[in-house]
């Protein structure tokens, strides 16, 4: 059976193997700058912040709508039902659903768009379209 | 301290080479290098409020470069085996070697061998190797910038060479 390469022997053969390093780009400084500030202005932090509190404050306006239109503090269990039962009452809140309901859409269509343009962003700047970003650096230093 | 946008800009001129070349040898694809090199300049200008003056700037972008590498590698490792370094020229110390032609050309076969045996070896290992015999670190500058302790370093580089040593005597020229 053959035996292990003496280390030292070893040792040569891994300096001697080191690759030749390719030359950096030209324009690395420019580059590299268009990469840090891509990065930072597809940052998702404040944008998933704006979409999620529009969200909520759209929910929570529309709640409070509804719940006052329900009777607000004095609503109460008797009250839910009667307007469960009461067809003409009923009536009367089928368009606060059909508004809290067209709110939710707008806020998930806007959300949407939102993270489908993030994604796009980032994909640009990590490398999904990176032909693309590489043949116009837009910005640099 | 607070680093401008003059001074970040200085960085790269100055340290991008060398960072560059830390992912090359690392990652072993130039594209997948340059890559690696603007993600740790972003690192780093994410992070430029924690960095301190008192300390040299280009070790500081090295540990970032070589970690984030490291996880490069350990993502890579899921996708399966590559043979990297392979830009088809023969490394610059083949370059003077031999006279005689054949000689050449059993040395540069020899490193791709020694390469791709590197290659082959667990991240961390493959680079605890490469930052030893091809970036000549230190056991404690390596340690610095793995965040192992000296004695993990020492006995990791030693598991490498005996896997790198059976993996490669049957290659042995």
């Amino acid at each position: 059976m053959p035996q292990p390469a003496p280390i030292t022997s070893l040792e040569r053969r891994l300096r001697d193997a080191r690759p030749t390093v390719p030359p950096v780009p030209p324009d690395y400084v420019a580059r590299t700058w268009a990469y840090v500030r891509g990065a930072r202005a597809a940052s998702p932090h404040w944008l998933w912040a704006l979409g999620l509190s529009l969200a909520l404050a759209l929910g929570a306006a529309a709640g409070l709508a509804l719940w006052w239109r329900l009777g607000g503090w004095q609503l109460s269990l008797a009250r839910v039902v009667s307007l469960l039962s009461c067809s003409r009452q009923w009536a009367s809140f089928v368009p606060w659903l059909a508004a809290l309901s067209a709110i939710v859409m707008v806020s998930a269509a806007a959300e949407t768009l939102l993270a489908g343009w993030w994604v796009r962003r980032v994909c640009r700047v990590r490398g999904c379209l990176r032909p693309v970003f590489r043949s116009k650096p837009a910005i640099g230093g | 301290m607070s680093v401008s946008e003059a001074q970040f800009e200085g960085w790269i001129v100055e340290h991008y080479p060398a960072v560059y070349r830390r992912c090359f040898y690392l990652l072993g694809d130039p594209v997948e290098a340059e890559d690696a090199a603007q993600e740790t300049f972003l690192r780093a200008f994410q992070a430029r409020e924690r960095y301190d003056p008192a300390r040299p700037v280009r070790p500081w972008l090295l540990t970032m470069a070589t970690r984030h590498c490291i996880d490069r590698l350990r993502r890579r490792q899921r996708r399966g085996p590559e043979v990297p370094w392979n830009d088809g020229r023969p490394a610059p110390r083949d370059a003077p070697g031999p006279e005689d032609p054949e000689a050449r050309i059993l040395t540069a076969e020899d490193a791709q061998a020694v390469r791709a045996a590197v290659a082959a070896l667990p991240p961390l290992e493959r680079t605890l190797v490469v930052l030893h015999y091809w970036e000549e670190l230190s056991y404690e500058a390596i340690a610095a910038q793995t965040g192992l302790s000296l004695s993990a370093v020492k006995s990791r580089l030693y598991r490498a060479r005996q896997r790198l040593a059976r993996m490669l005597q049957t290659t042995r020229p």
